[in-house]
């Protein structure tokens, strides 16, 4: 945070769904005030519902709103906020925002815009980190076609387009041949100049069966490093995770080591301030740095269960300009925990995003559950944003624990109306391969279209049932226009 | 007792159904099941089959049946009498020329005017939901009969895009 350190009283959280709720849960541990924003899709959302104050900062799409950072500034000033909390997504990478609250006067959960500006640009962040002894993935600058597809011919197929301004899973393709480039760049472009009001694009080399691991870590304003140990997220789908562990399985603990402090040196390397997290991709022996998120992330719930740490509680405690409190000897990891994320997508086809209106809801419980979401029946699911709509966690004492507790809440969640993620996390959670900690990122292409439905007459008996149902039911119509309350209230003579 | 044929891909099968003693029976291919469908919340039951719990949502009752059993999606014709004809009498389900939208979402672009000769796999068109974007590709090569949007139209899930010759 650039500007005098004080300890927030009163925050605007510069987003909306889940993470918006997730911050305002951490300020009412803090006796902060929270602030929520709003576009003219959220007026009735939970976070708005769940806040003190709330301010409506434009139209439904980002553009209009959540990204739109005059808005959010003058809804912090109007609000007489103190702190500005970005979330994840949005803005929260963005330095425009954390220069804009400098300029305010207002706190910034986040790193400065200095260290922002060096995260976003992923060529300049490599050769930093690459000087401090952090084996990098060969990538390429930010280009334009031509350049792209000359510079896939040297980096070879297949290539991967990202997103300079990238996160998210927003604007990265893979791009198996030199005929699928010129249109993967423009949906590449088209999708950051969407999401990020960025199109800049630059290309990475793929590795065979890579695992993406990645590392939370926490600087203080005096620049000590501290890592909260690592996260497994290889589960992916669109080049987005879809479910993530901590710690991560069947990494050789020399590995899991050097990562770990690879992450620390990256941080230090980049001048990070705040949490954030370190990247890498893990391909047998071998690992390499990818990049710095330079937010909180969605699966940072993971963490908190093995930590014990309330990680926005500790992003809070950086702002106010306090040392760390907690040293490198002293985190330890306690347990294991899986998190999934819950989407409104349609699973059988390629898990497109869907808009609609949610039914009914039931959410699970027990030991070790936990459910961070902003789902409620009826909500209305608009096309502007991210399809996520909760994200369950599961805790056990072994990882056979916490796989058995997620698999037994998934079978209690429920979500009508929209088709979502929920059948998916249950195959994938009781798959042999994911039981056994041995999968990598492209699992989900390799092993879902693959599996086996019900039998047959199984199938045929459920549809001849429910059609039996509604053949059969009893009408719910009052029979000879007497009803019970009427019976009843004849009886005693009240009508 | 009621009688029912279930049409799921090319197979069918006949389903009997009877409820004695308060307890539902469904006969399929000579054996005999005990049934219990319960349901949980409007669309989602609770489905027990010889004392074995089975989740099932339904999805979609607009012409077939769509179904998520126990997470799998089927789609399911059910008719209360036997169809005439060699392949049941079932309409094709979908027409190879029509395009359609996969998702609900905005149209961002449209590649394509009547008349354009396409290639398989080619882009037809870009739509965008959810800061996703996707091109929609031509499932065969052909002549583009009619475009149905253009840029900036709101679209359903569904909706027809583009018919193709």
């Amino acid at each position: 945070m650039s500007g005098a350190a004080r300890r927030p009283r009163k925050v605007l959280i510069a987003n909306r769904g889940e993470i918006a709720l997730r911050v305002i849960r951490a300020c009412r541990v803090l006796g902060i005030t929270p602030v929520a924003v709003y576009s003219d899709a959220d007026q009735g959302a939970l976070h708005v519902h769940a806040a003190d104050e709330a301010c409506r900062v434009g139209g439904a799409a980002p553009a209009d709103s959540y990204l739109n950072i005059p808005a959010i500034i003058d809804a912090a000033r109007s609000t007489q906020a103190d702190t500005v909390h970005p979330g994840y997504g949005f803005l929260s990478e963005n330095p425009a925002l954390a220069e804009a609250c400098a300029r305010a006067g207002l706190g910034f959960v986040g790193p400065p815009a200095s260290a922002l500006a060096l995260c976003g640009d992923k060529a300049a962040t490599r050769r930093r980190v690459a000087a401090a002894g952090v084996p990098v993935l060969e990538g390429t600058d930010p280009l334009d076609d031509p350049g792209a597809i000359a510079a896939a011919m040297n980096l070879g197929f297949p290539v991967l387009i990202k997103a300079a301004a990238g996160g998210g899973g927003k604007g990265i393709h893979l791009v198996d041949g030199p005929a699928d480039l010129p249109g993967a760049l423009g949906l590449a472009r088209g999708e950051a100049r969407n999401a990020f009001g960025d199109d800049r694009v630059y290309l990475e080399r793929w590795l065979d069966r890579p695992r993406h691991i990645e590392v939370q870590i926490v600087a203080d304003e005096r620049g000590t490093v501290v890592h909260l140990g690592e996260r497994e997220c290889s589960i992916q789908r669109r080049h987005q995770k879809v479910i993530e562990e901590a710690p991560a399985p069947q990494l050789p603990d020399v590995l899991r080591d050097a990562i770990r402090a690879a992450a620390v040196a990256a941080a230090r390397a980049v001048g990070y301030r705040n949490a954030g997290t370190v990247e890498f991709l893990v391909s047998g022996g071998a690992f390499y740095f990818l990049e710095v998120n330079a937010r909180l992330q969605v699966e940072h719930p993971v963490t908190e269960m093995v930590t014990g740490i309330d990680l926005v509680a500790l992003q809070f405690g950086v702002v106010s300009g306090r040392p760390l409190t907690i040293r490198q000897e002293e985190v330890r990891l306690r347990g294991h925990a899986i998190e999934c994320r819950i989407s409104a997508e349609d699973t059988e086809q390629q898990f497109l995003p869907w808009a609609g209106r949610v039914g009914h809801v039931l959410l699970p419980g027990g030991p070790g559950i936990r459910v961070d979401g902003a789902l409620a029946p009826g909500m209305e699911i608009t096309r502007h944003y991210d399809p996520l709509l909760a994200k369950l966690i599961a805790w056990g004492g072994t990882r056979a624990e916490a796989i058995a507790r997620m698999a037994a809440a998934l079978r209690e969640t429920a979500v009508t109306g929209v088709p979502t993620t929920i059948p998916f996390h249950r195959w994938a959670v009781t798959h042999p391969a994911f039981g056994a900690g041995e999968y990598d990122t492209r699992f989900v292409e390799r092993e879902w279209g693959a599996r086996t439905g019900p039998e047959g007459w199984m199938a045929a008996l459920a549809a001849a049932v429910l059609a039996y149902r509604a053949d059969t039911r009893t009408p719910l119509l009052p029979q000879q226009g007497a009803t019970a309350w009427t019976s009843a209230a004849r009886r005693e003579g009240t009508a | 007792m009621k009688r029912y044929w279930v049409r799921l891909g090319a197979e069918v099968f006949e389903v009997e159904m009877d409820t004695r003693g308060g307890t539902v029976h469904a006969t399929i291919g000579g054996a005999v099941h005990r049934v219990e469908l319960t349901e949980l919340v409007p669309s989602w039951y609770t489905l027990i089959v010889d004392g074995t719990v089975h989740d099932l949502v339904v999805r979609d009752v607009a012409g077939s049946l769509t179904v998520s059993l126990d997470g799998h999606t089927c789609i399911a014709q059910v008719d209360r009498a036997r169809r005439a004809g060699p392949d049941g009498g079932f309409p094709a389900s979908v027409r190879s020329e029509e395009v359609r939208s996969p998702m609900p979402g905005l149209v961002i672009a449209v590649h394509v005017k009547e008349g354009s000769q396409v290639e398989m796999g080619q882009a037809l068109a870009i739509m965008e939901a959810m800061k996703m974007q996707m091109e929609i590709r031509a499932p065969h090569a052909g002549t583009v009969t009619r475009v149905h949007v253009g840029p900036g139209q709101e679209i359903a899930a569904g909706q027809l895009l583009v018919t193709m010759g």
